[in-house]
């Protein structure tokens, strides 16, 4: 499970993070994943929108990588994140609520839980996709997800 | 009574003789010889021949006889002792001379009764019945031939010795015959009557009752009066000397073949007691001869009359033993039959109702005999005689070889053979059928016949195969079940993919939107979703592992357990991760291989992994761990285990868990476990579970190793 994280994965990902930060330089997404293929195919889509997009194979990555002056503009989030000892996308919401000021959350799973759906509403989330989902779907969520938290 | 009673009962037990006999068992007959012995000479100092001086009826040696024959050579001291004083007694006391003559004369009496009673010990008629042809004849000879020449020629002796002769020609041989005479017409009368009596006295006593009693009367009263009248009456009478001699004879043969010896004797007595009287009052049809003739006229009238009726009666007596031996044989041989009749019937009956055949197969003619049943479940009915072959020939084709083989593999193996198979009966339809045989060997040790039983037991595979199907439908429905209960994490695995390749086809097609397409991330895009592409459809293959039905026949085939583990392994593995559970595995390669169905088997890995997942479920993510392992005991068996770290199993409940509707999840059937318990069982196997020591439970599965 944990093979899924292929460091040359996450390296492309740096590098592409490197080139656009300059145009859009508070718009980034953070996508936490643990299936390479779904965090890839994903950032690549966003990428395509032109959005700057990091990609993280669990949520201790993801917190290694984050900094409070550099916040994520919105957290695609898997709710099942594989590895006995990793923290559950529930967790890292938990985790990060209790740290501040709340980044926008878009939940994701696999599984056909309903309790996680209304968890994820009740906790505040800004979205919750059940894959497979809709590429434009997903990309208008991201959007507006982003926007909201502008006009914030 | 008492006498007789003592010799009855020493007559039963014979052995008791050798022994050294009671004191009263010696004085009591000791007594009665010497009384009777007294009584005798007085008698017979009475009948006398008047011209020779000795008597014509010498009673004592009948007496010291009988005692002798009826008693153990040890007691004879007492018995010639007791005949010595019994005869001395009659002796007038007058003068030494005479005491001293009648002493030695009893030395001739003693030698009659001891020639007598050893002779017929030598030759083995030590306890005279009269009732067999050769015993009867040996009695009489010994008895009124050998004995009496033997006393005769030593009495006479002794006579002219002491000079007690009266005088007249030829002395010597004059007392001889005198003596020789009336010992032998006591040898054949008086002599047989009283050792037939008291050693057929328990027989006497037994049958002569009632009317028998009255015929004994009537014969007695009627043969003295013919014999008043035949040999006493005038010799001038009416009656010719042949009527007169020949009147006892019906009598005689009425006691001969009516009563027995004893009766027999005790008539001869009494013609020879009526002769006697005849003779001597010079009367009846022995008279008519100067005396001398006339005694010896008697002699020959009585030895002639007495041997063959005594004969007679003793051949009656052989006769009537041996009918009645021949009686009993029969009604013996009548039982042995009705119950030999019976038991057949009864194995009959058995048979038939247990639906059971029986053959036996001569292996030098090829024959086989089948009973009745046995032929109509073959549907050889209309077969006189049918060969091996000609049975075999009747098995399903596909049956034939093994069936044909395997009893010729028997035979040369000298083993028992048992085989079932099908046969085609002539109607076309296929009947089961069960033989069992045994062999059996000539005295040389060759292979004689195989026989044996044979029973339809269509029915019994008939439910058996249905049996089966429902098994094998049961499994499938299980496995169908497993399938649901994994389907979550199938749909799990399955949209990581179809995910990934719904956003890397959107992203390729974007790119080649764009006026300069970047070509080298379109390639890795299509090689990414090529590979998603693929864990899909292998998700897929790992379901239809599970999905497939069996052909209608298990596949029973040679499996290596530990690839069956990590097939199951396999297929769970999307639970296995969902539920975040670490997997050890222990696995030995190779493993003598067992003999099973793959799918069934994988089915039953599968349920005991998710089992095992469930059970942690509530357990922290870092303490599910799972051990898998497989191994072979020290019985030989092939064992796959399942560990686990969940709750275990409450002890009471360690064999429940594999019935069915028996479950711990609320939402759950409970038929994963019974369903493989059934698939185990029909693999031969076992299936169980045990509670770890440190927390948690093992489930095993036992196989037995490929024959």
């Amino acid at each position: 499970m944990q093979a899924h994280c292929v460091s040359e994965e996450d390296a492309t990902g740096m590098s592409t993070r490197s080139d656009q930060r300059h145009r859009l330089p508070d718009e980034w997404i953070a996508i936490v994943d643990d299936d390479g293929s779904v965090r890839t195919a994903l950032a690549r889509v966003l990428r395509a929108e032109g959005l700057r997009v990091d990609t993280f194979c669990t949520s201790q990555d993801y917190l290694a990588a984050r900094s409070p002056s550099s916040e994520p503009s919105c957290l695609v989030l898997d709710i099942h994140l594989g590895g006995a000892s990793s923290m559950s996308g529930f967790e890292l919401h938990d985790f990060l609520a209790e740290r501040g000021p709340m980044v926008p959350i878009i939940l994701m799973t696999a599984h056909d839980e309903v309790p996680s759906a209304d968890l994820a509403r009740r906790v505040g989330c800004d979205g919750y996709l059940r894959k497979p989902f809709e590429c434009d779907a997903f990309v208008n969520l991201v959007r507006r997800t982003i926007r909201t938290t502008a006009a914030d | 009574m008492n006498l007789s009673d003592h010799i009855v009962s020493g007559a039963e037990g014979v052995v008791g003789y050798t022994d050294a006999p009671p004191r009263h068992k010696v004085v009591l007959p000791a007594a009665i010889v010497c009384v009777a012995t007294f009584l005798g000479s007085q008698f017979g100092a009475v009948v006398r021949f008047p011209d020779a001086g000795s008597a014509i009826l010498f009673p004592p040696y009948a007496v010291l006889t009988a005692g002798l024959i009826l008693s153990p050579p040890s007691q004879w001291w007492a018995l010639l002792l007791a005949s010595f004083v019994g005869h001395l007694l009659t002796v007038p006391a007058t003068d030494s001379l005479t005491i001293t003559f009648a002493a030695s004369t009893e030395v001739a009496n003693f030698a009659r009764a001891v020639t007598t009673a050893a002779a017929l010990r030598w030759l083995k008629q030590e306890r005279p019945r009269f009732d067999s042809l050769d015993g009867t004849a040996v009695f009489l000879g010994v008895a009124g031939l050998v004995a009496p020449a033997v006393g005769a020629t030593i009495g006479a002796a002794i006579v002219v010795l002491y000079g007690q002769v009266s005088p007249g020609p030829e002395p010597f041989w004059r007392i001889w015959r005198a003596w020789f005479l009336s010992n032998a017409i006591v040898g054949v009368t008086l002599l047989p009557l009283i050792v037939s009596v008291v050693t057929r006295f328990d027989v006497i006593r037994r049958t002569l009752t009632g009317r028998r009693l009255g015929e004994l009367a009537l014969l007695l009263v009627g043969l003295a009066t013919v014999a008043l009248v035949a040999l006493v009456g005038s010799s001038r009478g009416p009656l010719s000397l042949p009527v007169r001699l020949y009147a006892p004879l019906p009598f005689l043969l009425w006691a001969a073949m009516r009563f027995g010896p004893a009766t027999t004797s005790a008539s001869l007595l009494v013609v020879a007691a009526f002769a006697i009287v005849g003779v001597m009052n010079g009367m009846g049809p022995l008279a008519r001869t100067p005396s001398d003739d006339g005694v010896l006229s008697l002699y020959l009238f009585l030895v002639f009359t007495s041997v063959p009726s005594l004969l007679l009666a003793a051949l009656m007596k052989e006769r009537e033993q041996i009918m009645s031996a021949l009686n009993a044989d029969i009604a013996e041989r009548k039982r042995a039959q009705e119950a030999l009749q019976a038991g057949e019937e009864r194995m009959a009956l058995a048979a038939t109702s247990a639906s059971l055949g029986f053959w036996a197969w001569n292996l030098r003619t090829n024959v086989v005999w089948l009973s009745d049943h046995g032929k109509r479940v073959w549907g050889a009915a209309n077969d006189f005689e049918p060969t091996c072959e000609q049975l075999i020939s009747r098995v399903h084709e596909e049956d034939r070889q093994r069936v044909g083989e395997a009893c010729a593999a028997a035979v040369a193996r000298r083993e028992p053979c048992e085989q079932e198979f099908r046969v085609m009966r002539e109607d076309g339809r296929a009947r089961w059928l069960s033989i069992k045989g045994r062999l059996e060997f000539h005295a040389d040790g060759a292979p004689k016949q195989m026989v044996g039983i044979v029973i339809d037991v269509t029915e019994r595979k008939r439910a058996e195969i249905e049996l089966q199907d429902r098994r094998q439908e049961l499994a499938h429905l299980g496995r169908v079940a497993t399938l649901g209960q994994m389907s979550g994490a199938l749909a799990h695995e399955l949209r990581q993919p179809l995910t990934a390749i719904l956003f890397n086809t959107k992203a390729a097609q974007d790119l080649l939107a764009k006026e300069q397409p970047d070509l080298a991330e379109v390639r890795a895009i299509l090689k990414d979703i090529a590979h998603d592409d693929a864990r899909a459809g292998e998700v897929i293959g790992r379901l239809r592992k599970l999905l497939k039905k069996g052909s209608g026949q298990p596949t029973y085939e040679p499996l290596q357990l530990s690839a069956v583990v990590e097939d199951g392994l396999d297929i769970a593995r999307s639970d296995v991760m969902a539920r975040g559970v670490a997997v050890t595995t222990e696995l030995e390669n190779p493993l003598p291989l067992v003999r099973g169905d793959r799918v069934e088997l994988q089915q039953v890995l599968v349920n005991l992994l998710l089992n095992a997942c469930e059970s942690m479920g509530c357990k922290p993510p870092g303490e599910r761990r799972l051990t898998v392992g497989t191994t072979c005991d020290d019985a030989g068996q092939i064992v796959a285990y399942v560990v686990d770290r969940g709750t275990g199993i409450r002890a009471d409940r360690l064999e429940q868990v594999f019935e069915p509707f028996v479950t711990s999840k609320p939402d759950g059937l409970g038929l994963g476990l019974a369903i493989c318990r059934t698939i185990v069982n029909a693999h031969r196997g076992r299936l169980w579970a045990t509670n770890n020591a440190d927390g948690g439970a093992t489930f095993y599965l036992a196989l037995p190793p490929c024959a």
